[in-house]
């Protein structure tokens, strides 16, 4: 590792995009998709033409993984700030449990540090690769019967049901109903809706991560939030 | 029918795509909310504790790769690079000083303090990373591997104690998997040591170590609670591998010696429950990634670990089973010769001990 420090100095130049609470999750995982498609826009309507931030991200996130397959550790550790609140949210709003989502979220990264060196682009992306991972955990988890499906609301900050049914959109719903709702779908759908809008992957990702296509992935989800519209009117009412 | 599904679908997609507000805007609307009610964020802590163990383990499981560097450097920018190059060659030396001055002031108690750590302690992680930098100080495939063995060894002793003290079930699961990976590692590198100078010794070693650590996993057998038992098959199939392997290589072994083994190592199995390896249903992606268990093949199913710190996040990109694995854990190294390793060892070496103190100084 003999050049560790240096070589991700590319990555360092370039902003960190970082989601955290109470900002929009944007930068934290669809950035890196447009490495694999086309479709990158977050699902929040988002402008569509290619920002220069966006493109330095790419970039960022492309030289980041090649120095990691060469051993670089730090631009692992980069690698891990850019997706780590991403994978989480996704294990936690399917596991409903914080300790739990902290524990699957160690073991995805370890994983993939294990494996990184042997990560490959083709066909590939590195967020739905990181994804897949986690979700391959969190399938153990449930079939190991570990799964506990009570959702710690006292550990997250409480959102609350605004507007009206009539209105049909609400700005916010409680954590507890999200994950009630999410989780009442199909196993597709529900891994559709958490990648693509809690997640915000993008398609282009989300379609890596569940090995179909990107067509495939624009039905699901449509039939998803369909769904999930009708399971959250329900609860509203 | 069909046709208007797949359109509606395709205006929806669009519309978050684009923001257009059409016939789907209360779809729209919908996923919207989940997006911005979806707030759970992981704790600052966590974040930071998980990354610190990320680069503590970095250390030893990243290998030092000149065609990935190349590779990077070909999608990086060449000026920067090459700037970053030099400054941190020049600051190396004085960072080591400065890293081994903090650990032997600061860290020089913790440190011996938390050689006696159980999984769950406070100085565990301590403990595991003063482990991972002593490993970096064992340069040959035969020493390193033997270390590794050793580190595996001291995992299914504190499983051993975790079992006598009713630990939570996940704690003994960890352990369990953090042996397996050193015992794959391990085993890998003693491999590769009898591969690289055609003598029995690793294999020999490789063998006494699986044969202590059955007769070890035969005594925890009936101790592990049920929801470590996965983690406590995948330990018996990591030595199971072994064991296959060494019948392959070892030519001077004895064939019985190999059997008996082999055979208490199954029964360690037979007494576990019913677990049907179950495909998962939603499981389709096409390439195989870390964390997968869904290999139609039971042997791949059975070869991989499932857990914090297992080695299968190594072994399953490219090899449907533990036993190809081990050949690819570190190919790199087993791909040099004893002076290509020599001349990459001295950065490496001290890496670990300047991440360290880096992280230590916040």
């Amino acid at each position: 590792m003999a050049a560790r420090g240096p070589r991700y100095a590319i990555a360092l130049a370039v902003t960190p995009a970082q989601s955290k609470t109470g900002q929009p999750k944007s930068g934290a995982a669809h950035t890196a998709d447009t490495v694999s498609g086309p479709s990158h826009s977050p699902p929040s309507g988002r402008s569509a033409p290619r920002k220069p931030a966006e493109i330095s991200d790419v970039t960022r996130i492309t030289a980041l993984v090649d120095l990691a397959r060469g051993g670089d550790a730090e631009a692992f550790g980069q690698l891990y700030d850019h997706y780590v609140s991403g994978i989480f949210r996704f294990i936690y709003y399917r596991v409903g449990s914080r300790q739990i989502a902290e524990d699957l979220t160690s073991d995805t990264f370890t994983r993939a540090l294990r494996a990184v060196q042997r990560f490959t682009w083709q066909g590939r992306d590195f967020g739905a690769w990181l994804t897949t991972i986690a979700r391959n955990l969190v399938a153990d988890h449930h079939k190991s019967g570990r799964s506990r499906l009570e959702f710690a609301t006292d550990q997250l900050p409480e959102s609350h049901v605004v507007g009206t049914t009539e209105s049909a959109v609400m700005s916010q719903i409680s954590n507890d109903m999200l994950f009630e709702a999410v989780n009442a779908l199909s196993a597709e759908q529900r891994d559709c809706v958490l990648m693509r809008f809690i997640q915000e992957l993008s398609v282009a990702q989300t379609a890596a991560a569940l090995g179909r296509s990107e067509g495939a992935i624009k039905q699901l989800q449509f039939r998803a939030v369909r769904n999930l519209a009708n399971i959250i009117d329900q609860d509203a009412l | 029918m069909i046709g208007r599904a797949s359109r509606s679908a395709r205006h929806f997609a669009d519309a978050l795509e684009w923001g257009e507000n059409g016939s789907d805007h209360r779809l729209v609307g919908t996923a919207r909310t989940v997006t911005e009610s979806a707030q759970a964020e992981p704790d600052d802590q966590f974040v930071f504790e998980l990354r610190s163990a990320l680069m503590a383990e970095a250390s030893t499981v990243l290998v030092d790769d000149p065609s990935g560097a190349n590779a990077a450097d070909s999608t990086s920018d060449a000026g920067l690079t090459a700037a970053g190059q030099r400054r941190g060659r020049a600051r190396r030396p004085l960072r080591v000083l400065v890293a081994a001055a903090i650990i032997a002031v600061i860290g020089g108690g913790t440190v011996i303090t938390s050689s006696h750590a159980m999984p769950g302690d406070v100085l565990y992680p301590v403990k595991l990373r003063v482990e991972s930098v002593q490993s970096e100080f064992h340069r040959s495939d035969l020493s390193l591997g033997d270390y590794r063995l050793d580190r595996a060894d001291k995992r299914l002793n504190e499983v051993s104690g975790l079992t006598d003290q009713g630990a939570e079930p996940e704690l003994i699961a960890t352990t369990l998997r953090r042996f397996s990976a050193e015992s794959s590692e391990g085993a890998s590198l003693l491999f590769s040591a009898h591969e690289a100078d055609s003598v029995e010794e690793p294999v020999k070693k490789v063998q006494k170590f699986a044969q202590i650590s059955a007769e070890k996993l035969e005594e925890i057998r009936t101790s592990v609670p049920d929801g470590a038992f996965d983690a406590y098959r995948d330990a018996q199939a990591t030595l199971d591998s072994l064991i296959g392997q060494i019948s392959t290589v070892c030519a001077d072994c004895d064939p019985e010696t190999i059997d008996s083994l082999r055979s208490s190592v199954s029964d360690l199995a037979d007494d576990d429950p019913a677990d049907p390896q179950e495909p998962k249903p939603e499981q389709s992606a096409p390439n195989s990634v870390p964390g997968s268990t869904t290999s139609p093949d039971p042997s791949e199913s059975r070869n991989r670990s499932g857990g914090t710190d297992s080695s299968s996040g190594s072994q399953d990109s490219t090899s449907p089973g533990r036993g190809n694995n081990t050949d690819s854990e570190h190919p790199k190294r087993s791909a040099k010769s004893p002076s290509d390793q020599e001349s990459s060892k001295p950065s490496g070496l001290l890496d670990p001990v300047t991440g360290i103190v880096e992280s230590l100084l916040g």
